[in-house]
């Protein structure tokens, strides 16, 4: 939160305070009025400045044209204040969620909210967060999506820290914020990285399948998403000018290719992960089987669901097991 | 300005500088106004892309040099006037460095500091609109800026500052009425040298003239009982001495002021004068006592303030009709009030001198002498021919045509010539009822000069000798003076009686103004209060009732807000529920799941024939909702799908009924 002007061991002890104040949020949330917080701005403490001269000036001239135009801005302002604090109150938090991501990637997260001010209006931030594209505008009236972007610099399990929804609305005199401690967690995949050969995929009974989609039979294409395999990239379609797309193949039903952690041949942990997670990332778009071997556990079988799971065992590995 | 900022938050805060620029047009020296425009003209000509603005060093050269000039011009930034011209041309560098939000508020302040520093200059009530259009285009301006998202238009930049401007008008003037008044000043308050009117402190031949063609009010009196009638309505202004032949001056001696004793009950009454930039106060002649402000008495009856009167004033008067000075005219009183220019005007000093043989004593010879007016053919006119050197010899026998101050002059001049001690008194004579306001409004064209003589065992006697020529000017109507001294307004106030009511009420509501909101000093504040009950001022009191209004308006602009921003609802979920409710009220029951066609079909199989109607409107209700409006649909639409929903009210309510009645 940069724009706060206290310093920061200050800032911080008032957000803990605050914090243990309100206690943990639940969805839909609606802010009440004692958890939002409001101070001038710089141009609201010029403003105040103003008005005192002018109040000087009248008092000590008498005159009492400038004491009504004075008393009438002093008006003024408590009005912006009590709108700008309105504009936070009539707020209610309908979603909040943070989209899975890999490693060295970002977490978007994205914060629904029911009000009557613009996206324009609102201002959204958490510690050490980027501001974000927003996505298209929800459909129903008064809803508005505000995104947020995240680094994800670990695997493992992502939480949201203390987010904080400002907005200056209507003359920025005042800034008007409330601090939302929501559970907002997701999962950060290993990076997908690492090119040793796709282990080959074995049938029930042992047979091996020589080459990697000769057999399989293409399904057709879909749109290019994040973590696909530039192999599987249409490019004769995308010098095409049509956009990435992807082949997708049947898998063979019984065939599964077979990802061992214990067997790969690099020492370290986490290269293991971004190995295997590159692999299954590879396979799934195909539409294959595969079979998953932790030190833990074993998960075999195929689609988006399988994917998943092993995406999930692969951010939490040695993280205790996966609720 | 940064990129994706709108227009309107570009231009409006340059429009509303502008408009504070013109509440200074006719006081503040040209050339900075000058410097304003070109600098709103160049930043409106550089966002419409048409002009690149200086670079940094230009613009430091062109503040520099601004800054000079101003201080150069009034040789300090201290006073009023060199205060808003350096917001004025500081203002304009500010212009051409344009670029951030923050820049656009810093020039929203500055306007709204050149609002205060014209509030501070001038009150008067047909400035009020512009200085409450200001205020507002400066807080639209502020909403443009501030709010991007939500105020981009200029409609609606003015619909957010107006709204909240309307919730702070009780505010302010709860406030206004009882924060609680200074009994004086905190400073003092630097004099700027500004123009000064109405009387002054000489008189020639030819000033009063000029004033009597004014129509611009002097002050208003408001008399506590029945007011004097018009020929006692003298209203003593300067009392002049010194007569070099030509000019009529104040003294600036002193001499004793001579003991007097009032002879007729007080006369009290109150006066609200406008600014003369001059300290003359003025009182119904004889004043015993002006307070309200800081004032003092001279020896000869003149009051003057402490302060130049800069702004309007109120105070109140103590008067006497008939007063005595016994006892006798102090050396220095009569020295000062029998000398004349020497070797001037030969004729009068003669005729003087055997009038006065030929008169028992000066009482005799002053009646003698009013009566020489009266008699030697001398008539009154506003345009008098030129006097010569021997300016009194000239009139009273040669032209005969003159005014109240050559009139007055001359009796004076007489009086002296023959050893009388005499003075001339500038000041006001009659003012004209004004019943909406209930006062007396003395203007200019009231001005009045006339003679002050000492007889002793009487003291000082007033002579007009102006009514010995002309008697209408003491029973004067408008009509009887027409001919003679009746300006062009005047003229046209005469011929239409409608013009004169109309300016009678502007007038009455100045005066209210003047009197209640720009002179809402403590005195003032303090019968308010006592007339509202609340008696002796206790800051504990006034310090309650305040809070207690400040929180009562508080609750109520958040209670209000509550009602006015609750986030809205879905437009088309609206007309879908009143489409539910008309199918329900007829007979037809719609769940929340059921889809728009299968409804259309139930109805349609009720009321055959109103089944268009129905088709209508499911089909524009699935159009709007799914279409290309995306759910949002426009008002106009909105309108239109309202209007189906009615046209089939009607006719479900006139159909005859299907298959199920």
């Amino acid at each position: 939160m940069p724009r706060v002007s206290l310093p920061g061991r200050a800032r911080g002890a008032v957000q803990r305070w605050a914090l243990r104040r309100q206690g943990r949020d639940q969805l839909p949330l609606q802010l009440a009025p004692r958890r939002i917080y409001i101070v001038p701005t710089t141009a609201g403490w010029n403003f105040a400045l103003l008005i005192g001269a002018m109040f000087v000036a009248g008092m000590n001239y008498g005159n009492g044209l400038v004491l009504l135009l004075t008393f009438w801005m002093t008006g003024f302002a408590l009005v912006a204040m009590i709108q700008t604090q309105r504009g936070l109150a009539t707020a209610r938090i309908t979603g909040a969620m943070a989209e899975p991501a890999f490693a060295g990637g970002e977490v978007h997260l994205t914060l629904e909210v029911h009000c009557r001010l613009s996206a324009a209006d609102l201002v959204l931030t958490g510690a050490d967060a980027a501001p974000a594209t927003p996505p298209a505008p929800l459909v129903e009236t008064g809803t508005i999506a505000l995104p947020l972007a995240f680094p994800a610099r670990r695997r493992g399990r992502w939480q949201a820290p203390v987010l904080r929804l400002e907005t200056r609305a209507p003359f920025g005199l005042f800034r008007s914020w409330a601090w939302l401690a929501l559970d907002i967690s997701t999962l950060v995949y290993p990076r997908a990285a690492g090119d040793a050969a796709l282990p080959e995929s074995e049938d029930p009974d042992g047979s091996r399948h020589r080459e990697l989609g000769s057999l399989d039979e293409l399904a057709g294409l879909r749109p290019f998403r994040e973590g696909d395999s530039p192999r599987q990239v249409a490019w004769k379609a995308y010098a095409r000018g049509s956009p990435l797309l992807v082949r997708e193949y049947h898998g063979l039903e019984g065939s599964a290719h077979v990802f061992d952690f214990s067997t790969l041949p690099m020492g370290d942990t986490e290269a293991r992960l971004s190995q295997l997670t590159r692999w299954i990332l590879d396979t799934a778009s195909r539409n294959l089987s595969w079979t998953l071997l932790l030190p833990d556990r074993e998960l075999s079988g195929h689609g988006a669901a399988h994917r998943f799971r092993c995406l999930e065992a692969l951010a939490l590995h040695g993280a205790g097991r996966a609720q | 300005m940064k990129s994706g900022t709108s227009r309107t938050a570009a231009w409006l805060p340059v429009a509303a500088f502008g408009c504070a620029v013109l509440l200074h047009v006719d006081s503040a020296p040209p050339w900075s106004i000058a410097v304003a425009c070109i600098g709103v003209v160049m930043q409106l000509a550089h966002q419409r892309g048409r002009l690149a603005l200086p670079g940094a060093l230009w613009r430091a050269a062109i503040a520099l040099t601004l800054l000079v000039a101003t201080v150069a011009s009034y040789r300090s930034i201290s006073g009023l006037a060199a205060g808003s011209t350096l917001l004025l041309v500081m203002g304009a560098a500010k212009l051409l460095e344009m670029r951030q939000a923050r820049d656009a508020r810093v020039m929203v302040l500055v306007a709204l500091a050149l609002l205060m520093a014209a509030v501070l200059d001038r009150q008067s009530l047909p400035r009020v609109p512009l200085y409450a259009a200001s205020a507002w285009l400066a807080l639209a301006a502020l909403a443009a800026v501030g709010a991007q998202g939500s105020s981009s238009s200029l409609r609606s930049a003015l619909g957010t500052a107006g709204h909240a401007l309307l919730y702070a008008l009780p505010l302010a003037a709860l406030c206004f009425v009882f924060v609680p008044r200074l009994p004086g000043a905190l400073w003092s308050i630097p004099q700027d040298g500004g123009a000064t009117t109405g009387l002054g402190d000489e008189m020639s031949p030819g000033s009063i003239s000029a004033l009597s063609s004014s129509d611009d009010i002097a002050f208003r009196v408001r008399f506590e009982g029945p007011a004097p009638p018009l020929a006692q309505r003298y209203w003593r202004g300067p009392v002049l001495h010194d007569f070099d032949g030509q000019t009529w001056r104040r003294n600036r001696g002193q001499a004793v002021r001579q003991p007097w004793q009032p002879e007729s009950a007080p006369v009290r009454y109150r006066i609200l004068q406008e600014p003369t930039g001059r300290n003359h106060l003025f009182g119904l002649d004889t004043i015993g006592e002006l307070s309200g402000r800081r004032s003092y008495q001279l020896f000869d009856g003149q009051v003057l303030s402490a302060l130049p009167v800069t702004s309007a004033i109120a105070y109140e008067g103590r008067s006497y009709l008939q007063v005595r000075n016994p006892g006798t005219l102090s050396a220095t009183g009569r020295r000062l009030d029998t000398q004349l220019p020497e070797r001037r005007n030969p004729r009068t000093l003669a005729m003087a001198r055997s009038l006065r043989a030929a008169a028992e004593d000066d009482s005799d010879y002053a009646m003698r002498a009013l009566r020489y007016f009266r008699e030697s053919g001398m008539r009154y006119t506003m345009t008098p021919p030129l006097l010569g050197a021997d300016s009194i010899d000239d009139l009273l026998f040669r032209t005969r045509l003159g005014f109240c101050g050559h009139f007055a002059s001359a009796y004076v001049t007489m009086m002296r010539a023959a050893g009388v001690p005499a003075r001339v008194v500038t000041g006001y004579l009659g003012g004209t009822w004004n019943a909406l306001g209930g006062f007396y409004a003395v203007r200019q064209s009231d001005a009045h000069a006339w003679a002050e003589i000492w007889l002793d065992g009487r003291g000082w006697v007033r002579i007009d000798p102006t009514t010995a020529v002309a008697p209408a000017r003491l029973q004067r109507t408008l009509e009887d003076l027409l001919d003679e001294r009746a300006s062009a307004t005047d003229r046209l106030f005469i011929r239409a009686p409608w013009l004169r009511g109309l300016r009678d009420s502007m007038d009455a509501a100045t005066s209210w103004w003047q009197e209640r909101i720009v002179n809402y000093n403590l005195s003032v504040q303090l019968s308010l209060l006592s007339h509202l009950g609340i008696g002796e001022i206790d800051y504990r009191k006034l310090a309650l009732i305040l809070l207690a209004g400040v929180t009562l308006w508080g609750a109520w602009v958040a209670g209000s807000l509550r009602r006015t921003t609750r986030p809205p609802g879905d437009p088309l979920a609206r007309q879908w529920e009143a489409y539910a409710l008309l199918l329900k009220r007829r007979g037809v029951t719609v769940a929340s799941h059921d889809a728009p066609r299968a409804v259309a079909r139930r109805a349609a199989q009720r009321w055959p024939a109103a089944s268009t109607e129905i088709r209508d409107f499911s089909e524009e209700y699935l159009r709007l909702r799914f279409g290309a409006a995306g759910g949002t649909p426009s008002a106009a639409q909105l309108r239109a799908l309202r209007q189906r929903i009615r046209a089939l009210a009607r006719a479900t309510a006139a159909a005859p009924r299907g298959r199920t009645a």
